[in-house]
């Protein structure tokens, strides 16, 4: 967690990290051998839980992008998905690694779930041919697909984790790693 | 500490956007192009390297780990090239006795009168909604997709893998044949009888099957049949493998209603594909 991090520090992270978790959905995807990560529905999730504010948003925005690009049927309902995601996860922010575990692993199960529901009622909602699939049964492939996708992105998850705290990690100065503060006032110690 | 988050006005401005966005890109025509080439210029590359970096590393440990191996086969081929030596010069007489016969009987082979442009997948579907698949083959290339406009995509055994479904500068979405919104008309090989559907369908996709619909009664179709393009729906050429009958589905009066095709294209491990782009009419 790192909710006073600079601008140019998040955008120097993210930046990369968006593209590489796209180039890494793509090499994934492409061999079924292999559990499949979502990295660019990940990617705001985590960002968001990581830094709170706008973050997620921004980074919700830009993996929607990227989505809808590479394989979307058109642009927008990627970006306002992932907008959306990332918008929960920054609202779910809290400086303390217990509650990011508690809330990122959470946040993993319902957001897959919420996600893969969402994007298929996209396709009954906006459909491209004219026999129109009734919408439980995409439903009920969606849900079919989610426990190897919920496996997958829990994976995914610890690997983003490790990426952000690499990519943010701080020096403790020896007064944190003290774990007090002097009072600098002058005169008789308060505590 | 707790960094401000979004105001609601900002949230309802950015939705209201996507929302016009996603209406305009729906349209068939502009926005979509424009922003697909602004963007792709910067990505394409980008993601051609990273495929190409990530080749080479994988080929690098394949190539330390297969050295050996190669080192036996090389003796054992060696043997080989002599045996094929002597039935090159016998096929060189063969080939020419064949492009004779082709020339006097007038044949055409399959896509002789089409220009057939090869093409890099880029990548493939990443789930619902985004399920389409991107090729570096666009607009400088000759595919102008979009609307109306389609090519019909082949893999290297001419095996139907979808259709062109919208191009960019420098790349292009094809939707595949397991998609729900491909159909294609077929029929049976070996058959010059009615034709019938084949559709992509959402509940048969998760087996890697398409559907077979609009059967005509009476039609002569079993389990094993191979179905092929008919080449009348106008997109794609007629006799083009679609793949083999694996099931048939019958309505209550036992008449055959549908059959379900497993596609003769192997899309997972699909990594180079084929766009037909045109036809001479004459032939």
């Amino acid at each position: 967690m790192n909710l006073d991090a600079t601008v140019r520090r998040r955008v120097a992270v993210y930046l990369p990290g968006l593209f590489l978790s796209a180039f890494l959905q793509i090499s994934v995807y492409s061999s079924s051998a292999f559990l499949s990560p979502d990295f660019l529905f990940l990617f705001p999730l985590m960002a968001g839980l990581w830094s709170g504010g706008y973050d997620g948003f921004a980074t919700g925005l830009a993996a929607g992008f990227l989505r809808d690009y590479l394989a979307g049927r058109g642009y927008g309902m990627g970006m306002l998905t992932g907008m959306f995601i990332g918008l929960l996860a920054g609202w779910l922010a809290y400086d303390d690694w217990r509650q990011y575990a508690l809330r990122g692993g959470i946040l993993v199960v319902v957001g897959t779930l919420l996600y893969e529901m969402t994007l298929s009622f996209f396709v009954w909602l906006f459909p491209m041919e004219e026999l129109l699939t009734p919408l439980s049964s995409i439903w009920r492939v969606a849900l079919a697909r989610c426990p190897a996708k919920l496996l997958s992105n829990i994976i995914g998850a610890l690997v983003l984790t490790g990426y952000l705290s690499l990519a943010f990690y701080r020096r403790k100065s020896k007064r944190e790693n003290a774990g007090k503060v002097e009072d600098i006032r002058g005169g008789e110690s308060l505590a | 500490m707790k960094r401000r988050v979004p105001r609601m006005m900002v949230i309802v401005l950015v939705t209201v956007a996507l929302l016009a966005l996603f209406i305009l890109t729906a349209l068939p025509g502009a926005t979509r192009s424009r922003i697909g080439d602004f963007f792709g210029r910067v990505f394409d590359p980008l993601n051609s390297a990273f495929q190409k970096a990530v080749e080479g590393v994988s080929g690098f440990f394949t190539a330390v780990s297969d050295n050996k191996k190669l080192k036996d086969r090389v003796g054992e081929l060696e043997e080989e090239l002599g045996k094929l030596n002597r039935e090159m010069i016998e096929n060189r007489e063969k080939v020419k006795a064949y492009e004779e016969l082709k020339d006097a009987l007038n044949l055409v082979t399959r896509f002789d009168d089409s220009k057939v442009l090869g093409s890099v997948i880029l990548n493939k579907e990443l789930g619902s909604y985004h399920d389409l698949i991107r090729i570096r083959a666009g607009r400088k290339q000759g595919l102008n997709a979009g609307g109306n406009i389609s090519y019909p995509v082949v893999d290297q055994h001419s095996s139907l893998v979808g259709r062109v479904h919208s191009s960019e500068t420098f790349s292009s979405k094809v939707m595949p044949l397991l998609h729900e919104a491909f159909s294609v008309s077929a029929r049976v090989e070996g058959s010059y009888r009615s034709t019938f559907r084949v559709r992509g369908d959402i509940l048969l996709r998760e087996q890697g099957l398409c559907l077979g619909d609009s059967i005509p009664e009476g039609l002569p179709i079993k389990v094993g049949d191979l179905i092929v393009t008919s080449g009348e729906g106008g997109i794609f050429p007629g006799g083009v493998p679609i793949g083999e009958v694996v099931s048939l589905h019958a309505s209550e009066d036992g008449k055959v209603v549908t059959c379900a095709i497993k596609p003769a294209c192997d899309f997972d491990s699909l990594k180079h594909v084929f766009v037909i782009l045109e036809q001479d009419d004459e032939s």
